[in-house]
This record gives C-alpha cells, sequence and structure tokens, in this order.
C-alpha cells in the first residue's frame, strides 16, 4: 500500500501554484470587465466631477406668460438643453425646447424667450447638461427634483 | 500517512485573497472616485457693484456708469433688458455694447468684460462707462456681476446672482 502511494502522481506544487494565481488573475478580470458592464457609464463635468452632482448646481428663473416661455440661467453651469413637459389633467407630455434656443445651449447668466403654446396647469423644465466621457462628449438629462416648475 | 498528505499553502491562499481584495478596491474606487462631493465655487457674498449712473440718449443710446461697492474685485458683469414688469429679463443687452474706444472694455462670452486681461480687474471704488445702442424699447434692465473664481484648473467664471442689481429706465 505504501508503495501504491508512493508511485501515485499528482500535480507538482509550482505548477499548481501558478494555475491557481492565473486562474484568479483570469477571474478578476472577468469579474471587473462585467462590473463595468453593468454599472452606467460615468460622464463628468467641471474636472472629474460627476455629472448628477453638478445637477445640484443648476439655478434657473422661469416665467410664462402669453403662450412666451422665459427662462434666465442664474446659476454657474451652461445648461445644454431643456425639455420642458407640461402637464394637464394628470397628463404630461415633454418637448426639447429648440425654437429660438442659443446653438451653444444657455450659458451662464443667458436668457431665453420662446413659444410655448398649449393648455397647461403646470411646466417643468428639465435641464440637460452635456459632459464628458470615454466615448466623448455625452448629453446627460437630469432628474426632475433639479428642474424648475412653473405654476399657471 | 497523515504527514504525507498535501494540500495547499497558506501563503497561496493569503496571496489569493490580497489579489481579490485589490482588484474589488480597484473597481470601487473607479466607480465611486466622482461621486466626491466638492464644494462648488460660488461668488463670494461681499462681491457688489451698483449703476452710479444710467442715461438713454438720442433715444436709444444706454450710458451706464457701474461702480464696484463690494469687498472684492469684480471681473465683469451680465446686463439683461426687459420691455415688460411681467416677464423675466430676456433682452440680451451684451449684443448691443458699443466697443469701448480705450480697448479696455470688452465682450466675453455674452458677458461684459472690465478688462481684456480676463481678470477681477474691477477693483472696490473703481468704476467704469459703458455704452449700449438699444435697438428693441426696454423699460428695465439687471446686472449681475461676474467673478474668476479658484485657481489654476479649477479656475471658473462664475456669477455673483445675489448682487443682481435692477434699475428703471424707459429707452430704445
Amino acid at each position: 500500500m505504501i508503495n501504491n502511494m508512493n508511485r501515485k502522481r499528482g500535480l507538482s506544487p509550482v505548477i499548481a501554484t501558478m494555475l491557481l494565481v492565473v486562474i484568479v488573475i483570469v477571474i478578476a478580470i472577468v469579474v471587473f470587465v462585467w462590473f463595468r458592464g453593468i454599472t452606467e457609464e460615468v460622464i463628468t463635468k467641471f474636472n472629474d466631477k460627476n455629472i448628477r452632482l453638478v445637477c445640484d448646481e443648476i439655478e434657473l428663473q422661469a416665467s410664462y406668460d402669453s403662450e412666451t416661455l422665459s427662462i434666465v440661467n442664474i446659476g454657474n453651469v451652461p445648461v445644454y438643453k431643456i425639455k420642458a413637459r407640461t402637464f394637464l389633467q394628470g397628463n404630461y407630455q415633454t418637448v426639447t425646447l429648440t425654437e429660438n434656443w442659443p446653438a451653444t445651449g444657455l450659458n451662464q447668466g443667458g436668457a431665453y424667450s420662446g413659444p410655448l403654446s398649449g393648455d397647461f396647469e403646470k411646466i417643468l423644465l428639465i435641464p440637460v447638461l452635456l459632459g464628458n466621457s470615454e466615448r466623448g462628449e455625452l448629453a446627460h438629462t437630469c432628474e426632475e427634483k433639479n428642474g424648475e416648475e412653473i405654476i399657471i | 500517512m497523515i504527514k504525507n498528505k498535501r494540500g495547499l499553502s497558506a501563503m497561496i491562499g493569503y496571496i489569493l485573497l490580497i489579489v481579490l481584495g485589490i482588484v474589488m478596491s480597484v473597481v470601487i474606487f473607479t466607480s465611486l472616485r466622482t461621486y466626491v462631493p466638492q464644494d462648488p465655487l460660488e461668488c463670494p457674498d461681499g462681491a457688489a457693484i451698483f449703476v452710479k449712473n444710467a442715461t438713454c440718449s438720442n433715444g436709444e443710446n444706454l450710458t451706464i456708469t457701474i461702480k464696484n461697492n463690494g469687498k472684492f474685485n469684480v471681473a465683469g458683469y451680465f446686463i439683461r433688458g426687459t420691455n415688460s414688469a411681467e416677464l423675466l429679463s430676456t433682452i440680451e443687452l451684451y449684443e448691443n455694447f458699443f466697443p469701448d474706444p480705450t480697448g479696455e472694455i470688452q465682450v466675453l462670452g455674452n458677458s461684459i468684460m472690465f478688462s481684456v486681461s480676463e481678470s477681477n480687474s474691477l477693483n472696490p471704488g473703481e468704476e467704469k462707462i459703458s455704452l449700449f445702442e438699444l435697438d428693441q424699447e426696454i423699460i428695465a434692465f439687471e446686472i449681475v456681476p461676474t467673478r474668476f473664481q479658484g485657481e489654476g484648473k479649477n479656475q471658473r467664471y462664475v456669477t455673483c446672482t445675489n448682487a443682481k442689481v435692477v434699475e428703471e429706465i424707459s429707452c430704445g
């Protein structure tokens, strides 16, 4: 029985160690790539600051009168676009402001005045920012909490 | 029999754990690095300007004298007009800026700068005169001072919204 045990062949400890290390590295790479694939692409603005944090710094002043929407950017964040969400009796629709909209967006201190016709109870202006990512410049729509509300 | 049994070295186990820990920390750091909150650059509370004088000549030439009555230097200002008391001031008057004969004051983007050097050049107590040739009527205008805040690559052009000044004048 002892002779049988001496004749048993197995894996060299050196090779086993190398295999283990290689397996760990491969698994780590797979986990890393998978994790990056399921998480949202990071968009940054102003020296690697997450664009979601920049959305909180937006300050807009807005008014609506005689089918004319007026917006002034009183903050320090340039707004690329604005989506106007209009509410009526529990329903809403969203349009992106394009008519009279500045080509470079609403920079800080900038003002906008354009038409917005329809019957609304409330308008919510949702800013869209332009940030940087690995794929280049990308637009990011801020959350509703960062929007400016106008009660008609 | 027990002494001849072979098993996984404890050292290898440690190496595996450490490598896993490092990889996970790199993954988490990469994804959360951008969420570190940073204080936004803002205009200091003591920055302020006021309209010392505002006149309308020939029905369309608006001349304003702006004086720095705050504690900090100011770089320039935004100026917007309105022709309705109910509406926001959305008439961008920088477009009507008449070039300064001295060449000092200039338009930068959508704001008026007190110096070509793009710095906080208007010291407390100093004043500057600007002329605007209006192409539409206004009943009031508002000016908001601006400053370069921060240093190096963190420097940004910020608006001092809290120091906004509104002046009523019929011109244009």
